[in-house]
């Protein structure tokens, strides 16, 4: 009887046991995606990314500009890229971090989910020395690629601000490339 | 006798088509072009850019964009002096002779992963030849990787980006990497860990992860080359170069290449960026001709500089541009602001007129004024900003995207509530 009542029961266990090593596996995988191999560090630069309300945490390359003109945009389509010719996120001034939106080979890029920012959501960025800097979003703006981004890429309020660039609207097919360009604005949190 | 004779002549005939497939074969096999000045650069590209300590690069690199660290190992040219120039136009000629190469084997329409494919032969592996993708199709070597199998040239032009993935490996067996050509006509991306071989080139830029182990050429001269730690580029040794090609030889297995008008222009922007208010900049432009005929009527425009002075190289003084000539231009122009302009070369040959265009961006810094107020004044100061354009960080849609991760789980809770759903049902009194 005994033997009878552990048969009956092992498809369950297995099938538990199945989806346990699959949760693993699948956590496992993710983490991986975070990895990136060490970099020499010369001074302190932003290292780490999350915007917990659309569960973005990637790590931070520094970029410049593209030979079109065009800020760099990071190696790793689940990293993201600081704009290593503005200033560094929580200095006075516009510092700008921009990301990949879209799949490719089944891989989610780091500003995918970008769009769902809400004014008010948190982010933080955490730099070389561990020090974490907290800013609030507190505006959304849609640009054509072509306008002026001067107003992303520079302010003269005093503040610290950290903008957020991704692409959106529609993929256009013949010049490969998406129609507007998504900008999270955000002010850094002043503790009382 | 008559049964003789007709065995003659069906022998013959088969002989004769035999004889004509085997020459055709030999007429349209892959051949390595004439790589010019090329030849000596490991990196040739405008931006190189190198951000840590620990990249090893051997042979020559050229760029006018210099990295912020400097790679170790030997490049006797390093930077945008002679030949830099020449090389890019001779990277131009490369390419126009790879893709005059026709097509031994086209892939289906779709991106294409190179480790997995099977349309091509055997699985994961390679034979000289021409291999395509489809319009606007991307192609990848997958962790299994590639091999690339027996002596000869291997072009692979990829219509689209080119992707290594993490620790997949290129491995030659009878293969040469002097010999390997990739021509993506969008960006180039190698996976970190990664070992590839052969040469490059892609203007759309060539991006390295981490400790790639190259042995070949990463071209992109009007692009970016990004190299990262622990990389290590290798010029390939003991190549056996080929010489130019013939003027007009009809009867040569270069012919087919060179026969049709071509025109080649580049163009570098001096400085590439000015400060607050802009400044002067000057405009170098090269017009060339790889083609195999002289071309007449030879103009060049530019949309945002209209002062454009030939300075030389009309060496013959024919008015034509030959194939042995590069012509030389030059516009002055005052810029404000942020620019980006195209020139288009035009050139005329055999009644087809064929164009080429080369644009450049100048970046000019804008002001920004920064107020701190104090308890009893008021500090004001001007510092310079960057403000590049917006960046494009779109990847394109893949059409093969399916989340089989999701199917996966799915498919795990549906076996589990169907077992315990069974065991309720099936629950002994």
């Amino acid at each position: 009887m005994k033997i009878n009542i552990t048969t009956k029961k092992s498809p369950v266990i297995i099938s538990i046991i199945g989806l346990i090593f699959f949760l693993i596996f699948f956590l496992y995988t993710t983490t991986q995606k975070k990895v990136l191999a060490d970099e020499v560090l010369q001074t302190i630069v932003p290292m780490h990314l999350k915007i917990e309300s659309i569960g973005v945490d990637a790590l931070v390359e520094s970029v410049g500009i593209k030979p079109s003109g065009e800020m760099d945009t990071p190696k790793l389509i689940e990293n993201v890229g600081w704009f290593n010719l503005g200033v560094y996120p929580g200095e006075i001034g516009s510092a700008v971090i921009d990301g990949h939106y879209g799949w490719i080979n089944n891989k989610s890029a780091a500003f995918d989910n970008l769009y769902k920012v809400k004014i008010g959501d948190i982010v933080t960025i955490k730099n070389s020395n561990n020090v974490i800097t907290t800013f609030i979003v507190s505006n959304i703006k849609k640009y054509n690629p072509l306008d002026n981004s001067a107003a992303v890429f520079t302010s003269n309020d005093g503040k610290s601000h950290l903008n957020l660039i991704t692409c959106g609207g529609t993929w256009d097919t013949e010049n490969k490339n998406y129609r507007e360009r998504l900008v999270i604005f955000t002010d850094k949190e002043i503790k009382e | 006798m008559k049964k003789i004779n007709n065995k003659i002549i069906i022998a013959g005939i088969s002989l004769f088509i035999v004889i004509s497939i085997i020459g055709a074969i030999k007429v349209f096999a892959a051949t390595t072009p004439f790589f010019g000045v090329t030849s000596s650069y490991t990196i040739l590209s405008s931006t190189y850019t190198n951000t840590v300590p620990g990249t090893t690069v051997t042979g020559d690199i050229g760029f006018t964009t210099p990295p912020a660290v400097n790679p170790a190992g030997i490049h006797p040219n390093y930077g945008s002096g002679a030949p830099y120039s020449t090389a890019g136009t001779d990277q131009g000629n490369l390419l126009t002779s790879l893709n005059s190469q026709p097509c031994t084997f086209t892939f289906p329409d779709t991106a294409i992963d190179l480790a997995t494919d099977t349309s091509h032969g055997t699985i994961g592996v390679y034979s000289p030849g021409v291999y395509c993708t489809q319009a606007t199709r991307a192609a990848s070597i997958g962790t299994a990787g590639i091999t690339l199998s027996g002596a000869g040239t291997y072009i692979f032009r990829v219509n689209g980006a080119l992707t290594t993935v993490m620790n997949s490996v290129v491995t030659l067996s009878g293969a040469s990497a002097c010999d390997v050509f990739w021509t993506p006509t969008e960006a180039a991306t190698l996976g970190a860990n990664s070992t590839f071989k052969g040469n490059n080139i892609d203007a759309s830029g060539i991006t390295l992860g981490t400790n790639v182990n190259w042995v070949g050429r990463a071209l992109s001269f009007g692009g970016t080359v990004t190299t990262a730690v622990d990389d290590v580029l290798t010029l390939p040794t003991s190549c056996t170069l080929p010489p130019p090609p013939p003027n007009v030889d009809m009867g040569g297995i270069y012919s087919m290449p060179w026969v049709t008008p071509r025109i080649d222009v580049t163009k570098v922007a001096t400085p590439v960026s000015l400060p607050i208010g802009g400044g002067s900049v000057v405009y170098d432009y090269v017009i060339s001709n790889p083609g195999s005929i002289p071309l007449s009527n030879v103009t060049l425009v530019d949309d945002k500089c209209s002062n454009i002075t030939l300075l030389s190289g009309d060496i013959n003084s024919n008015s034509k541009l030959e194939i042995t000539e590069s012509w030389k231009y030059s516009c002055a122009m005052n810029l404000s602001q942020t620019t980006t302009n195209i020139a288009i070369a035009s050139g005329t040959a055999d009644f087809t007129t064929v164009t080429d265009t080369a644009n450049a961006t100048v970046v000019v810094a804008v002001p920004v004024i920064t107020v701190i107020p104090t308890p009893t004044v008021l500090i004001v100061s001007t510092t310079t900003a960057v403000v590049p354009l917006f960046p494009d960080a779109g990847l394109d849609p893949d059409p093969n995207f399916f989340p089989w991760n999701f199917l996966a789980l799915l498919s795990v809770i549906f076996v589990s509530v169907l077992n315990l759903t069974k065991n309720k049902t099936t629950k002994p009194f």
